[in-house]
């Protein structure tokens, strides 16, 4: 397999990837309804209008949890971690973990985004209760 | 009428190779038995065989030739050539696309195959969404999927931890009495020793979950005409079919991440063959977790959301009850061979059809319901849904 090719990621998401550095949570909004979608598409689902990117309040509630005890290579010193669907307020579910005793979760629970300084450059979205 | 309703398509035959846990053994090595094993037992000379569909396999998924490779491999010279890439859909999805290019006059004979050998290699990258936003977040595969998925219903409805049990159990029976299930599986289950599984992701146990090994099933696919004029005197017919690919991309089924395109294939497959839930005579489904037994289950007719679990205790569905499921054992029981896994229901569902599944035989074996389940969106319930019904010929 072609190293190169596996690790370029698709142009699409650059915004998405740009705001981490930031620190700031990235996504595609309808040019014309103002709905919200995650992840970042080369179209609206909603409409041929096109889609502008904005930053994300980085509040939602948990939909769906789960206590993950296996997870992808750079995270397997993380297990056991919450992993969760979070409902973001402008919509969207976004896949993420919850930084925070699995115990102390439950779904319907308020969230906002975190930024782990501690694993990857940049941090990938994580979630604390709100 | 249309090449379903009127039974103009027949399968005539089916092979398959045992299922095996790191054989190392290529998809194309365990697609040669298969096929060695259906010439012989159909009588079919490779010669006339001038259509293949095949399903794609994980442990040569790097190969962008890759039906090219398994009809050179094969000695096949064909006329049409489909690789299948709708996930665990595509083995019954093979037989309709097989069905179509011979009604359109592209090819006569189409040989239909499911091979990979995933659990020796894995060979497998879904480029995109689950790479890019995935499993940066925490994605672990499938079973981060279900667990999610899960976690939803029982919340809502309480997970039916004793119809889960009912399920792995009986499915375990049929894999005891299936010499092709995976050796390590062929082993007694108690519902209790279900329950005491060990929790992979909460609230998802490692019994909730196929394993993964290699194996191959081939499965001979031609016009009834073309089947009765070569003498073939068993033939199962596919009377309806429905698939959903990406089903509900903008949410318009509130927003409810438990509901999957089954939703919509379901009633347009009943619709199609005038036939409804209580009309079907077994069941093949697509069981790459327990609990996509039970969302079937609510979302194809036969009960309503969060009646699954006492739908299964109110039923037997053992190869001798009443509505036999999975009769050998299904995926969860008998293994996983990767992008093949379809394949294991559909090859059990022709078996049983046909008459010939021995000891776990069902008693009805008119018409059969099968089912497939594609792949894992991002954050949603799974992608893809197909529903074939099937019958005996008279």
């Amino acid at each position: 397999m072609n190293a190169a090719v596996h690790h370029l990621p698709s142009d699409i998401g650059r915004p998405f990837r740009e705001g981490l550095a930031q620190r700031r949570l990235m996504l595609q909004f309808d040019a014309a309804s103002g709905r919200a979608q995650f992840y970042p598409r080369p179209q609206s689902l909603y409409s041929e209008a096109g889609v502008q990117w904005r930053e994300a309040s980085g509040r939602g509630t948990v939909e769906a949890l789960t206590l993950s005890r296996v997870a992808p290579p750079h995270l397997a010193d993380a297990v056991p971690y919450a992993l969760a669907l979070v409902r973001l307020e402008e919509g969207p579910r976004l896949m993420a973990r919850i930084a925070a005793p699995f115990e102390t979760l439950a779904i319907g629970q308020a969230v906002a985004v975190a930024w782990d300084a501690s694993g990857e450059t940049p941090a990938f979205p994580v979630f604390m209760p709100a | 009428m249309g090449m379903l309703d009127s039974r103009a398509i027949a399968i005539v035959g089916y092979a398959e190779t045992r299922l095996v846990r790191r054989s190392g053994r290529s998809a194309l090595s365990l697609a040669g038995e298969a096929v060695d094993r259906l010439l012989e037992r159909t009588g079919v000379e490779r010669s006339r065989i001038d259509g293949l569909a095949t399903t794609l396999a994980m442990s040569e998924a790097g190969n962008p030739f890759y039906s090219s490779l398994v009809a050179e491999g094969l000695g096949l010279s064909v006329s049409w050539c489909q690789a299948t890439d709708i996930g665990g859909a595509s083995a019954g999805g093979n037989i309709i696309r097989a069905g179509m290019a011979i009604e359109a006059g592209l090819c006569d004979i189409v040989l239909c195959l499911a091979a990979d050998a995933v659990s020796t290699q894995d060979r497998s990258m879904q480029s995109g969404h689950r790479t890019e936003y995935a499993d940066p977040a925490g994605y672990a595969g499938p079973l981060s999927a279900f667990a999610l998925l899960s976690s939803v219903y029982d919340h809502r409805h309480g997970l039916p931890h004793q119809a889960l049990a009912r399920l792995a159990v009986t499915q375990r029976n049929g894999a005891l009495l299936n010499d092709n299930a995976c050796e390590v599986l062929r082993k007694p289950l108690t519902e209790q020793a279900y329950l005491d599984s060990r929790v992979v992701s909460d609230p998802l146990r490692i019994l909730d979950c196929v394993m993964r090994c290699d194996g191959a099933s081939a499965v001979l696919v031609m016009s009834t005409r073309r089947a009765r004029e070569m003498g073939f005197e068993k033939l199962v017919h596919p009377i309806a079919y429905a698939e959903r690919i990406n089903f509900d991309p903008r949410e318009e089924r509130d927003a409810d991440i438990l509901q999957s395109g089954f939703t919509d294939v379901a009633p347009r497959a009943f619709q199609a063959a005038g036939m409804k839930p209580s009309d079907m005579q077994m069941l093949h489904w697509y069981d790459d977790f327990l609990i996509a037994l039970i969302l079937q289950l609510e979302q194809t007719g036969f009960c309503g959301p969060g009646e699954g679990g006492a739908f299964v205790l109110a039923h037997d569905m053992g190869h001798a009850g009443e509505l036999p499921l999975n009769t050998g054992g299904g995926q969860i029981s008998a293994g996983q061979p990767g992008l093949a896994g379809g394949g294991v229901n559909l090859v059990e569902c022709i078996r049983q059809l046909f008459g010939e599944a021995g000891a776990r035989q069902v008693r009805r074996h008119g018409n059969a319901m099968l089912t497939g389940i594609g792949v894992i969106p991002y954050a949603r319930n799974w992608g893809t849904s197909a529903v074939m019904l099937l019958e005996r010929s008279q």
